[in-house]
């Protein structure tokens, strides 16, 4: 109770400081600080209780994702969780201005946390399938430190219990003019256009262009569920993340695209390199009908470079096919003469259709992605599956 | 003792809130100094806005290009989910005095900001000889909504947009309905049409057509019936046989089943009904098109071609449709350098090119006369490019109902009800007369009384 009655105080003093409207006459301490969350603290227990059966829980962290967003596990149920009361800049399908920043900040908190509890309000989903929860790290709510680090806006619903002290948290971050309000990012590449660069050069030296924008010129080579791999004269490619459609975006239109960024799914460690911030107003058809290029690549001989070029594997054998009863994709596992494997991911392919089988050997042209560090061509049908 | 600390702890603060509100009816107009120069120090200025991912982009991009123009501005551009909460947020901000320093909203919340003596009006900055602008080159009515404040322009206008009919094509001209170009349809015809288009054959659809906002269902069904709602004055006028006869008819159409909320389906749009074609018309908003268009959001197999109309009018009545879209303004609780730059950007954001550009990518509809005859937005008019087909179709439909274009007037104060009240309880009047929780009298008298004390 006395910390609540400190933050009274400290509420009453900021509050009567704020009507002064002359602001040249005052002070402003820029320096961030974390006052608010250091004095808030929990006011309920989580004992023998889940987080996914009674709302309140400890949970370990299973993946960061960006700065409002992250994976955990309750038990062995791993679930992915959107912070509730903000939305930090965008990192992963989007860049923004201090995204990364916000990203790596609630990434490190987690990772270092030894408890890590959640706390639903209301609906504990979204629309999305996303759990919503504040989220405590070592005693501390980590949506408020946010704020408090002007990495997000305070977007809290208006009948929370944390409505009150996160609007102060955020006045007070406010006037500072920090990060988000009001300080460019040194990480961030404010120009619109971006750097024309090979798609070669981009997708085997990524790192390069993490923070960048980027111009790319090639030939849109294959679509799954509607987004593009676009491929340069070499077979080289990378996929392409759409938030909108254009009519360009159609197998052999050869295209010039500008303003994209670099990001990663699900991430740089075990995913692919994706082009994010694709919109139809910066997309320019150069022709039509063009031809794919494909890249002869063996399977042992396969590196992060290759993700995203179109290639052809041939006289692979099916070894194992798997059926995901979550979202009916099938998971081919072939191997070359030589006993190398390499997956086929196929999508959107009914159950009447799929006709492969163990021992069949095969034929296969697409573009290469990886899940959970493994290769796998991605397919969205099976014309470019042939059966020797 | 410790309750009574608190007690006393809380009083101040109450107390200390509150004081800090400068109500219009204390404060004199704001006065505004309009700098002959721009300062060279950084000037940081905030922007709330409801913009999310896909328009945020397109801001995002200005605000790169307007960096380019004016290095020493920042602009803090911070998108809230919806207007309410930009208003609550907004309302907030002036009571404890850290606002933004400009932000988009409808005059409804205008005339709340204004009765709190939140923003300024912006006479001096449209009329300086170094910064001004030529009102004579915004679309007239736009003006019009933007002065309709006591004692100055309070805001420009900014993200324009009306209402419009999606409809099924596919469905249609199976079943051997065809539109001619911007068609307008009367609720009459549309209860012709339903015979054929409502069932659960092949090609039909369970209703009509869906209305998203029951708001303006009932305020504009009403200024095309010629039935009183609100005047400027503030008086709310539906306790009138008029509205009665004109909320009966609405009922009529909804239990044929030529009328439907998205209510029917618990949602707040019509959009994912449309697209599960549960529906075969939408009306809604020019700046919701994308929503309802098939190819942005189903997959390829189960895509069809849709069509655009104006919206239904009724058919002994007045034309009219709703011009609606926020416009944008200047808080009070800035200095004069802050005032500037935030006018020197709402300038930018509305000028010719700019203005088409953002109502090219984002549905809404220019807000200059130049804008519209610009070769920019000409061109998607008359010969767009094969990736904006539907925002071409979407900008002549809306320019078909140009002439007909109505607001309502915006008010607020204390002792006086807000016409964001009234049209909040407008929207709840014809979602009970559509539930059929009240009868039409009972709605009205509901609505009354919600609007009385």
């Amino acid at each position: 109770m006395k910390y609540y009655k400190y933050f009274i105080l400290v509420l009453l003093v900021f509050t009567l400081s704020a009507c002064d409207r002359t602001p040249e006459e005052v002070i402003i301490d820029r320096e961030l600080n974390t006052d608010f969350t250091d004095t808030l603290a929990m006011d309920f227990t989580y004992d023998g209780l889940s987080f996914l059966d009674d709302g309140v829980g400890e949970v370990t962290l299973e993946k960061c994702t960006d700065g409002d967003t992250a994976v955990f596990k309750d038990g062995a149920v791993s679930f992915p969780v959107r912070f509730l009361g903000i939305n930090t800049p965008e990192s992963t399908n989007r860049i923004d201005p201090w995204g990364k920043t916000a990203s790596e900040y609630t990434c490190d908190k987690l990772t270092n946390a030894t408890t890590i509890v959640l706390e639903s309000e209301g609906s504990i989903q979204d629309g999305y399938d996303r759990y919503l929860a504040w989220v405590w790290y070592d005693g501390r709510l980590i949506n408020m430190e946010l704020v408090e680090q002007s990495l997000t806006y305070e977007l809290s619903s208006p009948d929370s219990k944390y409505t009150d002290i996160m609007y102060q948290a955020e006045l007070a971050t406010q006037v500072k003019e920090r990060r988000i309000w009001g300080e460019l990012d040194p990480n961030f590449d404010y120009s619109l256009e971006g750097v024309q660069v090979t798609i070669k050069e981009l997708a085997t030296n990524t790192v390069e262009y993490e923070t960048s924008k980027i111009v790319v010129t090639g030939t849109i080579a294959y679509e799954v569920d509607g987004n593009p791999y676009i491929v340069d004269d070499e077979g080289y490619g990378i996929y392409m993340y759409l938030r909108e459609n254009s009519v360009y975006i159609a197998v052999g239109n050869k295209v010039t695209i500008e303003g994209l960024n670099l990001t990663y799914y699900p991430d740089k460690e075990t995913g692919s390199p994706q082009l994010v911030n694709f919109s139809k107003r910066n997309i320019v058809l150069i022709s039509e009908n063009n031809e794919i290029p494909v890249r002869d690549v063996d399977i042992i001989d396969l590196t992060t470079g290759d993700l995203g070029s179109y290639i052809q594997f041939q006289n692979i054998t099916v070894t194992d096919i798997y059926l995901s009863p979550n979202t009916g994709d099938y998971t081919v596992t072939c191997e070359d003469a030589l006993g190398n494997e390499v997956g086929l991911h196929i999508q959107n392919v009914d159950s009447t259709e799929f006709n492969l089988v163990l021992n069949d050997v095969l034929d296969v042209t697409g573009p290469l992605s990886r899940y959970e560090g493994q290769y796998q061509l991605e397919l969205s049908n099976l014309d470019t599956v042939v059966e020797k | 003792m410790k309750k009574l600390l608190l007690l006393v702890l809380m009083f101040g603060l109450g107390f200390s809130l509150t004081g800090c509100l400068s109500s219009r009816r204390d404060v004199e107009q704001a006065e505004v100094v309009v700098l002959t120069e721009l300062p060279d120090e950084q000037i940081t200025i905030t922007f709330w806005h409801i913009y999310g991912l896909d328009k945020s982009a397109l801001l995002n991009e200005l605000i790169a290009e307007f960096a380019e123009l004016y290095p020493n501005i920042v602009i803090d551009s911070v998108g809230y989910g919806n207007y309410p909460e930009v208003l609550s947020k907004t309302k907030k901000a002036i009571g404890t005095g850290v606002t933004p320093d400009f932000v988009v909203g409808y005059p409804d919340h205008f005339a709340e900001y204004l009765d709190l003596g939140g923003i300024i009006p912006l006479d001096k900055f449209i009329e300086s000889e170094e910064w001004g602008v030529d009102l004579t080159d915004f679309i007239d009515s736009y003006v019009a909504e933007n002065q309709q404040y006591a004692d100055g322009m309070y805001s420009l206008p900014y993200s324009k947009s009306t209402e419009m009919m999606v409809y099924n094509k596919e469905f249609f001209d199976a079943q051997g309905i065809t539109f001619t170009e911007n068609q307008i349809l009367t609720w009459e015809e549309m209860e012709v049409i339903a015979d054929t288009m409502v069932g659960t054959g092949e090609n039909q659809c369970e209703f009509l057509a869906s209305y998203d906002s029951s708001a303006n269902l009932f305020i504009n069904s009403s200024r095309q019936w010629g039935a009183p709602y609100t005047n400027a004055a503030g008086d709310v006028l539906v306790d009138n046989q008029d509205t009665r006869d004109m909320l009966t008819y609405l009922k009529t159409l909804m239990d044929d089943k030529v009328l439907v909320l998205p209510l029917e389906w618990d949602a707040t749009f019509g959009s994912a009904n449309f697209l599960a074609q549960d529906v075969c018309m939408t009306i809604g908003s020019t700046a919701g098109l994308k929503y309802n268009l098939p190819t942005e959001q189903l997959d390829t197999a189960d895509q069809f071609e849709v069509g655009l109309l104006p919206i239904p009018q009724f058919e002994d009545g007045v034309n009219s449709a709703m011009q609606q879209g926020p416009n944008i303004a200047i808080m009070e609780n800035t200095d004069d350098a802050e005032r500037l730059a935030a006018w020197l950007f709402i300038k930018f954001l509305t000028n010719t090119e700019n203005s088409a550009r953002w109502a090219i990518d984002t549905g809404y509809l220019p807000v200059r006369k130049s804008s519209v005859d610009s070769v920019l937005y000409q061109d998607l008019l008359n010969n767009p490019d094969p990736d904006y087909i539907y925002e071409s179709m979407l900008a002549n439909v809306a320019y078909s109902q140009v002439d007909f274009f109505a607001y309502d007037p915006a008010f607020a104060g204390v002792g006086q009800i807000s016409s964001s009240k009234v049209r909040e309880e407008a929207g709840y009047a014809v979602e009970a007369v559509f539930v059929g929780t009240k009868t039409v009298d009972e709605a009205i008298q509901e609505m009354i009384n919600q609007l009385s004390w």
